[in-house]
């Protein structure tokens, strides 16, 4: 498989059923340097063997990805018109979207494509890759909300062998797709509720990546998380601000909002970004309400 | 209504959206053929369109928007 091909035949494919979207998809991609490039190629051929495993073809992963891109446009709408997310309640969007295997699974699928259509997906998992070396002599990580597997896998690889990696998520569909999608076999996989979670020992090192904005109480969860973590351990966290989606129920309207959060829980910014999913400024992003993706590395 | 009433109706919403002088629209037109017409300009337009003629837009309807046409269609059949 020519992979940079296959970058533009999904492209192709894309702007049959939605030209305007292909045109975002194709700036995308043109703003990026050649290490995504590099990048692209890899993962396209994994995603390629992935779903070749799991039995859907690229055309349903394509009808998948276009569903979640017209279901945030919807929400967008929504969100424009009214300044709230449409759903607030975590019972609800749980019984609506993490136990509906259906749902879930196009929801996974759709994210697996948008890793790497989305510049802003792009920047936070290299902003990951490039943090993420400090941390290799880690001998526990713990990943909550752990979706197609991506960032677990990446760490996999790059961490220690003798790191313990455990990951949890509240959706059964998830679990089984990350089985699928994680190359590493002896990961210990926990189909919960975080806030049910227990542990008899503390991790090295806990990632979170876009589950903030999925609960009522985002500070119960930070402390939750700290209450896993070794005093000297670091966690990753990204969070996205004004994105309006089928079961985001929490709203932080700024960048600011999430980093106050972090710090009256009790935790220091190591390092930090905000990427922009638009192709105007953050703070521009920020004053307009367009979603901005905040990620850092945190310590105590 | 017709197509052409609508699209009457739709020009002085693409002009100020978009922020484009003399705009001509069209049924074929789509958003390659207009720089300003994006992702992001895309739901203003929406939410524009839906104040203006008093409407909600489903999800489906607007999933299979390709063109101004399209956005006709989907005005004239809710009336």
């Amino acid at each position: 498989m020519d992979e940079t091909i296959s970058l533009k035949i999904i492209v192709e494919k894309i702007e049959v059923q939605n030209p305007l979207h292909a045109k975002k998809l194709k700036e995308n991609i043109r703003t990026l340097d050649s290490n995504y490039q590099h990048w692209a190629k890899s993962f396209l051929q994994k995603t390629e063997k992935f779903l070749k495993k799991t039995n859907v073809s690229l055309d349903d992963c394509i009808t998948f990805y276009l569903k979640k891109v017209n279901d945030s446009i919807f929400e967008m709408v929504n969100f424009f018109q009214t300044g709230k997310y449409r759903y607030n309640s975590f019972d609800e969007v749980n019984k609506r979207v993490y136990s509906d295997p259906d749902v879930m699974r196009y929801n996974m699928l759709s994210l697996l494509l948008s890793q790497v259509l989305w510049k802003q997906h792009y920047i936070i998992f290299d902003f990951f890759k490039k943090h993420i070396s400090e941390y290799v002599e880690s001998k526990s990580y713990l990943e909550i909300g752990g979706g197609h597997g991506l960032f677990i896998n990446e760490a996999a690889k790059l961490f220690n062998t003798s790191c313990n990696f455990e990951l949890l998520d509240i959706s059964e569909t998830s679990i089984e797709i990350a089985k699928s999608f994680i190359d590493k076999k002896n990961i210990t996989y926990y189909h919960m509720d975080i806030f049910e979670f227990s542990s008899k020992r503390l991790f090295d090192f806990i990632s979170m990546g876009e589950v903030l904005e999925h609960v009522e109480k985002p500070k119960d969860l930070l402390k939750k998380v700290k209450s896993l973590l070794k005093p000297e351990g670091v966690f990753f966290i990204t969070v996205p601000t004004n994105a309006p989606d089928i079961d985001h129920i929490y709203l932080f309207n700024n960048s600011e909002e999430i980093r106050t959060l972090l710090k009256e829980s009790g935790f220091k910014i190591d390092y930090e970004i905000e990427v922009s999913t638009e192709k105007i400024s953050v703070d521009d992003a920020h004053k307009r309400k367009i979603c901005v993706i905040y990620a850092a590395f945190l310590s105590f | 209504m017709n197509i052409q009433e609508i699209i009457s109706q739709l020009t002085p919403i693409f002009t100020e959206v978009l922020d484009v002088e003399n705009l001509t629209l069209t049924p074929q037109i789509q958003a390659d053929d207009i720089e300003e017409w994006d992702s992001l300009s895309h739901i203003q337009l929406i939410v524009a369109i839906e104040k203006h003629f008093n409407l909600k837009f489903t999800s489906l309807e607007i999933q299979g928007w390709k063109n101004v046409q399209d956005i006709c269609s989907t005005i004239l059949n809710k009336e």
